[in-house]
């Protein structure tokens, strides 16, 4: 197996801690991402996964319980530095520079990038999420639409070209093309870049299309660890979680109910189609 | 999770507020394009709607180029678009959150623009929006619910009963007492959706409420608009989910700002991906179109069920 890229193992998290209004996000959260891999971290709503993305990237340390650690250093140490990107689940909580281009400037900027190659680095950047450099690279930001938004807010993520890369929910309310243009960048970011992402969804369909790895999460511990077809397999574990099977495996149950013959661990509508295909003529 | 029956009783369908014979417009005089094809049956009635952002900067940007739609009461609608195509901008036009900057919007007789009769427009359209945070007033879960219908000045009885069954409907009863920061996202979403029906609208919008909410959640959701929809509630669902969408009975895909496609989802989606909209479809119908292309003789459906279905008689036909 390749080197690990996050290892959390029995992480815990209190909120306000010691007041009336303690609560505990993180009872037992561990896992694994394997570097240059997509893995997939998800669990119901409430479960700790945003809370668990503030440890990967530093805003909150391990204290006691628990460990962090990032490319081998322990983050109770050391600090995430520039090795981890987050793209927050509400991208205007990290827009706050007037104009689109100095938002995406702001990182690369803080690195040392000046002129020239700060400019291409942003430009880099917006052409990866699809936005025109010459049309927006002078649009306050405020102007923007929720689309547009994050796709800025992960340009500005993508400029600093980090290591490890957590997108907290980051193609929800984008319409398909928007989606499958970050699909693809996550992609591009693994296979040429050997970027590890870690993508927090609840979208099972978009987990079984892209990701190498799945972990669940349910009520702050970790529940699942493995690969997505044996993962996102398991109907009970998943509803117990507030999920459900990718769309593809439940139309072929449904068809097997029926008395069809088929195969239920389809991932991708390619696989269902041709499941169904060979049931019809066998 | 099916809710008790007197948990619906409030939605009553009231008498039409301006069904009187042969009155089309209760504003006739000024409002001369009422009798281009709408009729007084029209609960929200959009007429010629353009907005424009920023309109008298240099910085305008345009969102609606003309829209014309009539939406009966207890209609159960999806508006699909790209980001960007105007979907929002609508929403916020039918309670009157933005004004024209061209054309008009009724909602029951009553005119967005005059300022006079918003309160009574946004008493029967309420909104729930993309990010529920925004929505927040209080510090306690059931206070943050009682907000809208205490300032109606409702009697103490019914203010905690219309908390009460907003509260159960939305599955929230339990975390009454909690602060809604310390919600999650999808019981944000959800505590938005119960801050609205405390205020029983006629007609419910959801700007993309539901995109946070995880897939359990989400269908609890869609149960509730089902029933509520039965019960003649009207719901307008703004939405990128296929699925969503093939729930409503009619479906509206927009794009700049225009409106292209205004059917039944079946052939709405079909519409829409003839005119390469871009907007997806619905796995099922998605799965048919490939067998078909592959030379199956299948019909075009939107549901698994129906697919199943499908699937049987053109094995049949083998």
């Amino acid at each position: 197996m390749s080197q690990s890229a996050i290892q959390v193992s029995n992480l815990q998290h209190i909120y306000m801690p010691g007041t009336p209004e303690a609560f505990q996000a993180l009872y037992d959260a561990s896992l694994t991402v394997a570097q240059g891999s997509i893995t997939a971290l998800a669990g119901e709503s409430g479960a700790g996964k945003s809370t668990l993305a503030l440890y990967l990237c530093g805003l909150l340390r391990p204290t006691k319980v628990g460990q962090v650690r990032i490319f081998d250093r322990d983050m109770a140490q050391s600090s995430p530095g520039r090795d981890v990107g987050l793209v927050f689940q509400y991208p205007q909580q990290q827009l706050f520079e007037r104009y689109v281009g100095d938002d995406i400037a702001y990182g690369p900027r803080k690195m040392g990038l000046a002129d020239t190659t700060l400019t291409e680095r942003v430009g880099w950047a917006m052409e990866m999420v699809g936005l025109d450099f010459e049309a927006f690279v002078d649009r306050e930001t405020f102007s923007l639409s929720g689309g547009e938004m994050r796709r800025a807010a992960l340009a500005g993520v993508l400029a600093m070209q980090p290591h490890i890369l957590v997108l907290d929910e980051a193609t929800t309310g984008l319409d398909p093309a928007g989606q499958s243009l970050i699909h693809r960048v996550m992609r591009e970011l693994r296979d040429n870049l050997g970027t590890t992402v870690l993508l927090i969804s609840n979208d099972m369909d978009e987990i079984a299309e892209l990701a190498d790895a799945v972990v669940l999460l349910h009520q702050g511990r970790t529940i699942a660890e493995g690969a997505p077809r044996e993962v996102l397999a398991e109907e009970t574990r998943l509803n117990a979680c507030s999920l459900v099977r990718p769309t593809p495996m439940r139309i072929l149950a449904e068809a097997g109910r029926a008395g069809f013959t088929v195969s239920q661990s389809a991932l991708s509508l390619d696989e269902a189609e041709e499941e169904l295909w060979q049931a019809l003529h066998r | 999770m099916q809710l008790p029956e007197q948990y619906f009783a409030w939605i009553v369908i009231r008498p039409r507020r301006y069904e009187t014979d042969g009155a089309l417009c209760p504003n006739a005089a000024s409002c001369p394009r009422s009798t281009r094809g709408f009729s007084v049956s029209d609960f929200i009635r959009i007429e010629n709607l353009h907005y424009t952002y920023g309109a008298d900067t240099d910085h305008a940007v345009v969102a609606l180029r003309g829209i014309d739609l009539s939406i009966a009461q207890g209609e159960y609608i999806a508006i699909m678009g790209h980001n960007g195509s105007g979907k929002s901008t609508l929403a916020r036009c039918l309670n009157g959150l933005l004004t024209p900057t061209q054309g008009t919007v009724y909602v029951d007789g009553l005119n967005t623009a005059d300022e006079q009769a918003l309160f009574d427009i946004r008493r029967r359209v309420s909104m729930v929006m993309q990010h529920p945070d925004n929505q927040f007033v209080s510090t306690v879960v059931e206070h943050e619910v009682a907000f809208g219908p205490e300032n109606l000045g409702l009697p103490r009885v019914e203010l905690v009963e219309r908390v009460d069954q907003a509260l159960e409907q939305t599955g929230l009863i339990n975390l009454r007492h909690r602060d809604p920061r310390t919600l999650s996202a999808g019981q944000k979403a959800r505590l938005a959706i119960a801050d609205m029906l405390a205020m029983r609208p006629e007609y419910l919008v959801l700007d993309e409420s539901t995109i946070l909410l995880d897939p359990l959640s989400r269908e609890s959701i869609h149960e509730l608009l089902a029933q509520l929809n039965a019960r003649s509630m009207g719901i307008i669902h703004i939405t990128h989910q296929v699925e969503e969408a093939a729930a409503a009975k009619r479906m509206i895909v927009l794009q700049q700002g225009q409106v292209l496609v205004d059917d039944a989802p079946l052939s709405a989606f079909a519409q829409a991906s003839e005119l390469g909209l871009g907007i997806g479809q619905p796995a099922p119908m998605a799965l048919a179109e490939r067998l078909r292309q592959r030379g199956l003789a299948i019909e075009l459906v939107l549901t698994t069920a129906n697919l199943i279905t499908a699937l049987q008689q053109a094995e049949a036909l083998l």
